[in-house]
């Protein structure tokens, strides 16, 4: 029994492992840890592990959103061009997080009534999310409200704001995990046909994740405009989609679904940053940092994979696919 | 249970008549005559506003535009009929148009740098089927992340120099993608014949039948003695070389090439095989309905065009298409899948 | 065409009421105006052969499934249904059939998922209280063999549908729908269940048993109904019944008795010889023979290495030991070794494992034999394939309008035909059945009996591995009864019978008689 369960613990405890070690990696490289290089990681990373806290969600219950991306660019577009001063911040900065909602509800509400697989509508919706960004803002550029820019960036009573939001972000999952529905979610993922059974209501926890997953991105299209470019692009969410859901793999939490938990996102997010740093500051070029980031996600999956399988070769159920 | 019971209903001889006079059959073909149709309409319907459309010079050109995605589809289509897709297409065109452009002088090297290509694609592809079909580790991740590798090996090849590399592009390459043998496009004739043999290589032979097999039930698929893993990994390798010879032939296209020439093939290349019809669950499709979404796409991108409309409604336009032609799709068959 | 008895319903008042039920899946009806009447403090057991109606009328009862038209009625007043959930606001408890656990959660949150879960002073779960309410439940029911910190998906199948139980037992239904809740209990389990069920019935609740396995319902129940073909046919209480009164309401005709037919007697030559087999932890020290044209029956409980021991003999799982065909070891290394070996195996489940249902019947039948039709270039001769598909089809008598037809369109005993008809095209002289009549209606078991007769009178030897005992009596020369994951008993001609082998099932050996 021991034995089997700590093979499970894989995909638990590797994300730290491959964080501590790349933390290391990273500091060495710098011959010196300065808080402010570390803050910059951080603040960099923020939108990832932002619209990563609603892609985890989703691929928990067994989908994915595609249109991450397509929400932030639109939300990036929509700030830089609408809430350029403080008062039209007051109206838009509500607005867009409705805009971020709705978008993510949609694709929900679509997922549910039509059946058509969570891929597909969310693909469709990226599409359509990215053409309507490229509409208001069709280059980069636009503006932002000072009071945003002073509202995200800097420091709080000495801790610098990006930790203040992320813990934020943690501890809402900290603390969804222990609702009915964050267990619902899990459910759902693990096995939806029985979650039915279990009288648990699947489309609506469908139609919250996908909301929550347009919120996030929403709110990371915030920080990234107000923090980090200080303007708008409507392309500003596209790398977000594939790596929102590498930093989810890297994470330990499994794309079919009803396994695994926020904080190794965020700790793959992390990752994923390390090695940009790590190759900047080793002097190479940048494109070093795109093959091991590469690298990484397909070392990961395929140990986690491997782990899964040994696990399903050791405890072999009725005939599956061994 | 006390003694067996005869049962004294007596059946029906089913005769073997032919499939295509099957309402089976026809039934399934059902998904692909919708996406021809769709295709065929809006080629009527614009050729009535924009009288120049249906020229011959403007369907070449059609067809020259569409044949890229079509070969990059066809690789697409295969794998995503056998339960997986294939996120690593681009980085794979980037690499088979780079090389082709360093090695433009004369013969020699043209073969040379097919050689490469080919070397690369199997080698890609078989990291993509290997990992996929032997760990078992989702599609998704593991195409994504080789195409990150793959495009980061390519930049650190050329030096990270993200625009045009190398010389010109073989002649050859260039006359295939826009050049003309009479009225008709080079390229129509090539793909007519690599749409035969692709109809022939899912309908009529044994690793076709396989993988629509193990699109539908791997399980049963093993059980009846498929060979999964094999099938699956020539999925992915057949998958590289033909997003390989997309790539070759978008720099004939081009005449030039360079590491992100194929970013905009991710999208659309799943986009031309959901819209022609197969199914994202797998066991269901068809290369022909892939042409279909090929050449609609390009239609579409003409009505824009003369329409004066920029990218943005490009993006809106496929992914409602998307939305539609999958929707109908599962209207159409609304069956239950095994997991 | 309705036949039920003359209803009492207004001399006696019921408890629970479904009246004028009636649903359809597309064309196929599964209830026609049905009704049913149960009573709390009342076992009620639902009868019927695959798709008669019974167990779309537990779903409805349950929740899961809204009828097209009908009434339910509770203490007398209408109650809408719709969902599990509303359902269960009413009292009404389902054990499922497929099991409605959540693999990845634990065996605790498994519990209390959907109702209201333990709360901390936060309103946020507690994971600890759930923890020790669980045990708590656990040592309510007598169960003490499940760690509440398991998760769901590793526990062993007969110890997940403990838990399944469990956890509908500890919300203390008004009414229990169990279906099919016994198909993978070990014999103690079942008893053990059969005890609680009776608690419950003392206590007042209303319990809707469903199985195929006609003895529970005489041990268990104290009021039967038999649908047929979506309706009530006949319902009563259980003494008035007897087992052939029950499967003549069944199958709606009078049991043709066959004449008892001896089995050839198997050659002398021994095909098969297994030594010392093993495949870690599901099975020990498997020794055995077979000859040509025997029929070998593999016995025992649920869990015992049967399935294990059938996939291993075809190359599905890794084990160690010696396999000797025909005079000469063969390696079984996977499905096409054993293929290749002329080792063919029809599996348990055979719409997860043996058809790919969105194909074609001439898809699933050709499958595994495509190199036979090979013609001009390597390619499939779609004339040579067809033929071949009719002649499987018309052999096995598959009823369906034409080869193109989707495999998920055909009834169940169809589909189980076209897995035959695909299995047997290998013309394999080893075939290995892999309990292949659980859930099978009556008419089906009786074509697959024939086929099996027909198959060893042409030399085929067979491994028939069953969880019916008495088909087993009926089919097989030599019973091996599984016990402990190895085999303790090895049955001859003679000794064969119902009670040798449950007894030997439950204990390892028989009478004070000998053990292998």
């Amino acid at each position: 029994m021991r034995g089997r369960l700590s093979i499970q613990q894989v995909p638990a405890i590797l994300p730290t492992l491959l964080f501590v070690a790349l933390f290391i990696v990273m500091v060495g490289v710098q011959n010196e840890v300065s808080q402010p290089s570390l803050e910059t990681v951080l603040e960099t990373t923020l939108p990832l592990i932002l619209v990563g806290f609603g892609q985890s969600l989703v691929v928990m219950t067994g989908g994915i959103d595609l249109s991450v991306g397509g929400t932030m660019s639109l939300a990036s577009a929509f700030l830089a061009t609408h809430a350029v001063s403080n008062g039209d911040l007051v109206v838009w900065l509500p607005l867009v997080l409705v805009i971020g909602l709705a978008g993510g509800a949609v694709n929900g509400i679509l997922i549910v009534k039509t059946r058509i697989q969570p891929f597909i509508v969310t693909l469709a919706s990226w599409s359509v999310f990215d053409g309507l960004a490229l509409l208001v803002l069709p280059t980069e550029g636009g503006g932002v409200a000072p009071g945003l820019t002073k509202f995200v960036s800097g420091e709080l009573a000495g801790i610098p704001k990006s930790l203040i939001f992320a813990v934020l972000v943690i501890l809402a999952w900290l603390v969804l995990r222990r609702t009915k529905f964050g267990l619902a979610v899990l459910a759902v993922g693990s096995d939806q046909a029985s979650a039915r059974l279990n009288g648990i209501n699947v489309d609506r926890t469908k139609v919250i994740v996908y909301a929550l997953s347009g919120l996030s991105a929403a709110l990371a299209a915030i920080y990234y405009n107000g923090a980090l470019t200080f303007s708008g692009s409507p392309t500003a969410g596209d790398p977000f989609i594939l790596l929102s859901v590498a930093a989810v793999v890297i994470g330990g939490t499994s794309l079919s679904g009803g396994r695994g938990s926020y904080l190794g996102t965020v700790l793959g997010a992390l990752s994923l940053s390390f090695i940009s740093q790590i190759v900047f500051f080793a002097g190479a070029e940048s494109y070093w940092s795109q093959f091991l980031q590469g690298v990484l996600v397909l070392v990961a999956v395929a140990l986690f994979s491997g782990v899964e399988l040994l696990v399903k070769r050791r405890n072999p159920s009725a005939m599956e696919e061994v | 249970m006390s003694s067996a019971v005869r049962s004294t209903e007596s059946v029906p001889t089913i005769s073997p008549r032919s499939r295509f006079a099957e309402g089976g059959w026809r039934r399934r073909q059902l998904p692909i005559a919708l996406a021809w149709a769709f295709v065929i309409l809006s080629f009527a319907i614009v050729s009535i506003f924009q009288p120049g459309f249906h020229s011959n010079a403007n369907i070449r050109s059609l067809i020259d535009q569409s044949i890229i995605l079509g070969l990059v589809g066809l690789g697409q289509t295969v794998v995503i009929i056998c339960r997986g897709i294939d996120l690593s297409v681009p980085s794979m065109m980037g690499i088979a148009g780079v090389v082709l452009a360093s090695h433009g002088g004369g013969g020699g090297e043209v073969v040379e740098a097919l050689v490469i290509v080919a070397v690369v694609a199997i080698g890609l592809g078989l990291l993509n089927g290997i990992t996929i079909a032997l760990l078992r580790a989702p599609a998704i991740i593991v195409t994504l992340a080789t195409n990150t590798l793959a495009l980061g090996a390519l930049l650190v090849t050329t030096s990270g120099s993200t625009s045009q590399t190398g010389g010109a592009i073989p002649h050859i390459f260039r006359t295939v993608a826009t050049g003309k043998i009479g009225p008709l496009a080079t390229a129509g004739l090539v793909w007519l014949a690599i749409a035969i043999l692709a109809t022939l290589l899912m309908t009529a032979t044994r690793f076709g039948r396989h993988v629509y097999a193990i699109g539908n039930n791997p399980l049963a698929a093993r059980m009846s003695g498929v060979p999964v893993t094999r099938t699956l990994i020539g999925a992915y390798v057949f998958s590289s070389l033909c997003a390989a010879a997309g790539g070759l032939l978008l720099a004939g296209y081009l005449n030039q090439a360079f590491p992100a020439m194929g970013s905009t093939y991710l999208f659309t290349s799943i986009a031309v095989v959901l819209i022609g019809g197969a199914s994202i669950l797998g066991g269901s499709g068809h290369y022909l309905g892939t042409v279909a979404g090929a050449l609609l796409l390009s239609i579409l991108g003409g009505v824009l065009a003369i329409l004066d409309l920029g990218p943005a409604y490009l993006r809106i336009l496929y992914g409602l298409l998307i939305f539609v032609t999958v929707g109908l799709v599962t209207l159409v068959s609304e069956k239950s899948r095994v997991t | 065409m309705n036949t039920s008895p003359p209803q009492k319903q207004h001399t006696e008042k019921f408890d629970l009421e479904a009246l004028g039920v009636s649903k359809n899946y597309g064309k196929v009806t599964a209830l026609s105006n049905a009704s049913i009447q149960a009573s709390f403090g009342e076992i009620h057991a639902l009868l019927g052969e695959n798709g008669a109606g019974k167990s779309t009328m537990c779903k409805i009862i349950s929740g899961s499934v809204s009828p097209d038209s009908g009434r339910v009625l509770l203490d007398g007043e209408e109650i809408h249904l719709g969902s599990v959930g509303n359902a269960m606001r009413h009292g009404i408890g389902t054990v499922f059939q497929e099991l409605s656990l959540l693999p990845d959660l634990s065996v605790a949150e498994n519990m209390f998922v959907g109702v209201d879960a333990p709360r901390n002073r936060f309103g946020l779960l507690d994971r600890r209280l759930a923890r020790s309410r669980t045990e708590a439940i656990f040592g309510e029911l007598g169960i003490d063999d499940v760690d509440p910190r398991a998760t769901a998906g590793s526990l062993p199948l007969a110890q997940q549908q403990v838990v399944e139980i469990a956890k509908v037992f500890a919300r203390k239904p008004r009414v229990l729908i169990l279906d099919e809740a016994t198909s993978t209990l070990l014999r103690q389990d079942v008893l053990w269940l059969f005890e609680k069920v009776r608690e419950l019935r003392d206590a007042g609740t209303a319990v809707f048993l469903i199985s195929h396995r006609l003895h529970e319902a005489f041990e268990l129940a104290d009021r039967i109904t038999v649908f047929r073909n979506g309706e009530n046919v006949k319902s009563g209480p259980v003494g008035e019944f007897t087992e052939n009164s029950l499967v003549e309401a069944m199958l709606g005709r009078a049991l043709i008795a066959e004449a008892e037919r001896e089995l050839p007697l198997p050659g002398k030559e021994v095909r098969l010889e297994v030594r010392d087999l093993n495949v870690r932890n599901r099975v020990r020290d498997v020794s055995f023979e077979l000859r040509r044209g025997e029929v070998l029956g593999l016995a025992g409980l649920q869990g015992q290495g049967q399935s294990a021991l059938l996939q291993a003999l075809y190359g599905w799982v890794d084990f160690d030991g010696e396999v000797i065909l025909d005079g000469k070891p063969v390696k079984l290394r996977s499905p096409r070794d054993a293929e290749r070996a002329g080792i063919a195996l029809v599996p348990e489940d055979r719409r997860t494992q043996g058809l790919a249902l969105t194909m074609s019947i001439r898809d699933n039948l050709t499958l595994p034999t495509l190199s036979r039709y090979l013609g001009f270039g390597h390619l499939i001769s779609p004339a040579r394939e067809t033929a071949a598909a009719a002649e499987m089809a018309q052999r096995l008598q598959v009823k369906a309008a034409s080869l193109e037809e989707d495999v998920s369109s055909l009834s169940g005993g169809n589909q189980q035909k076209v897995l035959m008809g695909k299995v047997l095209s290998l013309r394999s002289d080893l075939l290995l059945f892999a309990d292949v009549t659980r859930g099978v209606d009556v008419g089906t078991k009786a074509e697959m009996f024939e086929l099996v007769r027909r198959l060893v009178e042409e030399g085929t030897s067979v491994i028939f591995y069953s969880s019916d005992a008495t088909e087993l009596v009926h089919m097989c020369h030599r019973v091996a009864v599984m016990f402990d994951n190895t085999i303790a008993l090895m049955l001859e001609r003679e000794e064969i019978s119902e009670r040798n082998i449950v007894q030997a099932s439950v204990s390892g050996r028989v009478g004070q008689g000998a053990v292998a």
